[in-house]
């Protein structure tokens, strides 16, 4: 109880510090969320220009894909301001040589690394999905009170555990090899193919982000079974792919520790 | 006196190109990896044509759209300007008040060091998409005097977006950070210049408000150069509102340094 | 020798804003700003000759680097003139930067990924350098301060001390009348300043160069300045020879005695002792009260002396003195 409590006054003045800082450079910062607004809303503007010009894609209405893509921003926010800011914060500092202080403090590296990497921002992004996601379930008729909006949720917190842990993998590469940019680089414009329904991919493209790399956790997977429901059979194969990487990418990120470490620094 | 200015130009276009030359492993990276959205459209739009069951929507064929994003890939490459980041920098950590006791002014500095630094970039990744786009996305060769014209075009391109981006760039000396400013920027220059979707999916009188921006002559105007869109006179005519837009934008950087110059001194970077 | 630079009068204010501490100031802050006026230059006149080395010195604030971003063309005065070379600097920016050549020791200067060499090939362009006369001079100055084969390596690998040679070239490559030098020995070790200083008279004798140097470091103006301005709370308190300096202000001496026994405590008219260890005294002398030869006679006779040595003040102390002084 005591630990925890710790860690929560931890994360909360973390979080209270990187408010601090960023509205020093005030403009700056209302522009940034700004910035977020406007590359976020973009989406669901091109939405509309495909929905009035065409019928669409199929399988999926105005509302049903405004839904769809509320969940990517959401989960995508949420790994813009936790995870990938993390995996930056490491890449530059293991660049500058001061990554050793997140192995000197008598504390989880990992965790350590997470309260001092929040991008403030990325709030801006992830409060952006949730607006997009509650105004197609209102034009959709569709209620918070059940069971699918829960099966829902449970989804997008799979979501939010990919992006953590393919972020920390392409950490961890950041100490077993060199120019992990250019992983990170090849990740996100994979990832961008998580912005439209799997369905419209080929069979071979939608097994690789289901099974292989499980974007579809961010966005297909959540939305459709909001609106269709799920089996049993469906969850478990969605979400089990995420149990996996969150293993793997823990696995290789002691490994990578170890080696740090052992490396002399 | 020009061949002064031309010789400034050549050498510090060449500075341009040695330090791009240190970043080739993430053109390559970056010309790797591109082409992947080409699919992603590709499967997109293959699904929506199939849904609607229109051979030509808003005046595209689906082969045609595909072209669309193929060009619209290569022009990106062109137009892709950091120098509003460079400027930011310098300006932060003080090695701007050094570009100003040069005897070259911070523009040309600036432009000839972006032409340098961008030359490297755009063949490595503009040439690999060009072939996959004919192999692979059934990009048709224009007619000669299309292609020539493409090329023009898009240099012109190419100053446009610069000027903007640098009179964004000005905009540190009063923000200091601009990452912000920068992110939208990147964006709105994107989406209204046809990136995400051409623009022809838009409302009328948005298309309208469009050809009185500068926007749409950053991409969507070379692209349709190319798929001979234009009759031969109306490409010409295109191609002088890009350079009055080039020279407009080219004024207003004018006005803008000068009082980013009185800023700077004032402030005491 | 003919006098190059004309400074009458200038004066220069600023406007900044200051924030406080803390969250709840910082969201204050977003709403509303409070700005201070802030006088850097007050009316500051001087001239200086072709071929001088002069010192620029004061406390930080004092408007040492407003004066030189003012003689570099890049600072508009609030008020005042100012002629260097011929030209109002800020007014024919272009024209007069070609004659003049900055140093900043703390800002970089030198594309950083790519070689010093880059860089001068760049320069050697830009401002006109024939070809010939380009290699004459860097193979001159590169010799001179030993970094021939460094500046082959990228900016980013040199260490400070290579830093600040290279800078110092890139000012120097195209003969400039003036060279502005800002905190350049900062960083340094003895030899690297030793080695600067050395390059800096070679080329003033040479060239005739004329340098204008900011620091803080008193070595700096020892050796290399035979006028100092210094300059406080934005105005000129001292504008003059460092020689009359020392006679105005040189009230005391300092002596640094040792001794072949213990040091014992002894009391002597104008004389202080100023830190003692076993076998040392450090005594410092007001020269009103007693004079030297007494002094030591004094020692020589009490106690077995080895070693006196008999010295000047620093100088740090004597511009402490002005500073004093002239508080405003």
């Amino acid at each position: 109880m005591n630990l925890l409590s710790k860690l929560v006054r931890i994360e909360l003045k973390s979080i209270g510090l990187e408010l601090s800082a960023d509205m020093a450079y005030k403009t700056n910062f209302f522009i940034k969320c700004l910035a977020v607004w406007t590359y976020d809303f973009v989406g669901p503007i091109v939405a509309l220009l495909i929905y009035s010009t065409t019928l669409g894609i199929p399988g999926w209405g105005l509302y049903e894909f405004l839904l769809f893509q509320g969940t990517v921003t959401l989960v995508f926010g949420f790994g813009n301001t936790f995870a990938w800011s993390m995996t930056y914060k490491v890449i530059e500092t293991v660049r500058d040589g001061e990554f050793d202080k997140y192995l000197v403090k008598p504390l989880n590296t990992l965790f350590y690394l997470f309260t001092e990497s929040i991008n403030s921002e990325g709030f801006a992004e992830i409060f952006a999905g949730c607006a997009i996601v509650v105004f197609a379930m209102a034009k959709l008729g569709l209620s918070l009170f059940s069971f699918n909006f829960l099966l829902y949720l449970v989804l997008v917190l799979s979501g939010f555990a990919f992006e953590m842990a393919i972020s920390i993998l392409v950490s961890s590469a950041a100490f077993l090899v060199v120019k992990s940019e250019a992983l990170m680089n090849l990740y996100f414009k994979i990832s961008d193919f998580a912005r439209y329904p799997l369905n419209v991919y080929s069979g071979g493209v939608k097994f690789f982000l289901t099974f292989i790399i499980p974007l579809g956790v961010s966005s297909f997977y959540p939305a459709t079974i909001l609106l269709k429901g799920a089996t049993p059979v469906l969850l478990l194969s969605t979400i089990l792919p995420v149990f996996v990487f969150c293993a793997v990418s823990i696995l290789l990120w002691n490994r990578a520790m170890k080696k740090y470490s052992s490396a002399g620094g | 006196m020009i061949a002064k200015i031309l010789r400034n130009y050549w050498a510090t276009g060449k500075m341009g190109l040695k330090v791009g030359l240190q970043y080739r492993f993430s053109f390559l990276v970056t010309m790797l990896t591109t082409p992947l959205a080409l699919f992603m459209y590709f499967f997109l739009w293959k699904s929506i044509y199939s849904v609607t069951g229109q051979e030509i929507i808003q005046g595209f064929t689906f082969s045609t759209l595909i072209e669309y994003y193929v060009l619209s890939m290569i022009v990106g490459f062109f137009t892709w300007c950091d120098v509003d980041k460079w400027i930011s920098q310098d300006v932060r950590h003080g090695r701007i008040i050094s570009a100003f006791v040069a005897p070259m002014s911070i523009l040309s500095q600036n432009l000839a060091f972006e032409v340098g630094i961008n030359a490297l970039a755009i063949i490595l990744e503009m040439i690999p998409v060009f072939l996959i786009g004919f192999v692979l996305f059934g990009l048709h060769a224009a007619p000669l005097f299309n292609f020539i014209m493409f090329f023009v075009s898009v240099a012109l391109a190419f100053l446009l977006a610069f000027f903007i981006s640098f009179n964004v760039g000005l905009s540190s000396f009063w923000l200091k950070k601009i990452d912000g400013l920068r992110r939208i920027r990147r964006t709105l220059i994107y989406f209204l210049s046809g990136g995400l979707i051409p623009l022809s999916f838009f409302p009328g009188w948005v298309q309208d408000v469009s050809h009185f921006l500068p926007f749409e002559y950053i991409r969507s105007v070379p692209i349709k150069i190319y798929l001979a869109d234009y009759s031969a006179l109306a490409i010409l005519g295109q191609i002088g509102i890009q350079v009055a837009w080039i020279v407009l934008l080219y004024l207003l950087s004018i006005a803008i340094y000068k009082r980013a110059f009185k800023q700077f001194t004032g402030a005491g970077v | 020798m003919a006098e190059i630079i004309h400074v009458k009068d200038l004066k220069k204010t600023f406007r900044t804003h200051a924030r406080k501490e803390g969250l709840f100031n910082a969201v204050k802050s977003l709403f509303h700003r409070e700005y201070q006026t802030k006088y850097a230059l007050n009316g500051v006149s001087f001239d200086i000759k072709e071929g001088e080395i002069v010192g620029f010195i004061g406390p930080n604030g004092a408007g040492k680097s407003t004066t030189i971003k003012a003689l570099a063309g890049v600072l508009y005065p609030s008020s005042g003139t100012m002629n260097v070379l011929g030209y109002t600097p800020w007014k024919d920016r272009i024209k007069y930067v070609k004659n003049i050549g900055v140093v900043f020791g703390q800002k970089p200067q030198l594309t950083w990924d790519l070689p010093p060499l880059d860089t001068y090939g760049l320069n050697r362009v830009i401002y006109d350098i024939p070809r010939d006369e380009f290699k004459k001079r860097l193979d001159y100055m590169a010799e001179l301060l030993d970094v021939k084969e460094i500046i082959k390596n990228p900016t980013r690998d040199l260490s400070l001390g290579e830093h600040m040679k290279c800078k110092l070239i890139n000012a120097l490559l195209h003969n400039p009348k003036l060279v502005f030098l800002d905190e350049p020995s900062i960083g340094l070790d003895v030899v690297a300043k030793d080695r600067m200083r050395q390059f800096i008279l070679e080329v003033n004798k040479k060239y005739k160069t004329t340098f204008i140097i900011t620091t803080h470091d008193m070595g700096d103006i020892e050796k290399l300045c035979k006028r100092i301005i210094i300059i406080n709370h934005g105005l000129i308190v001292y504008d003059g020879l460092i020689e009359k300096i020392k006679q105005k202000y040189l009230t005391h001496k300092h002596l640094a005695v040792k001794f072949n026994e213990k040091a014992r405590k002894f009391k002597l008219k104008g004389c202080k002792i100023l830190s003692e260890t076993d076998c040392e005294l450090k005594l410092e002398l007001d020269t009103h009260l007693q004079n030297i030869k007494n002094a030591i006679n004094y020692l020589i006779t009490n106690f077995d002396v080895e070693d006196i040595v008999v010295e000047d003040p620093p100088i740090e102390e004597i511009i402490q003195k002005i500073y004093k002084e002239n508080k405003v």
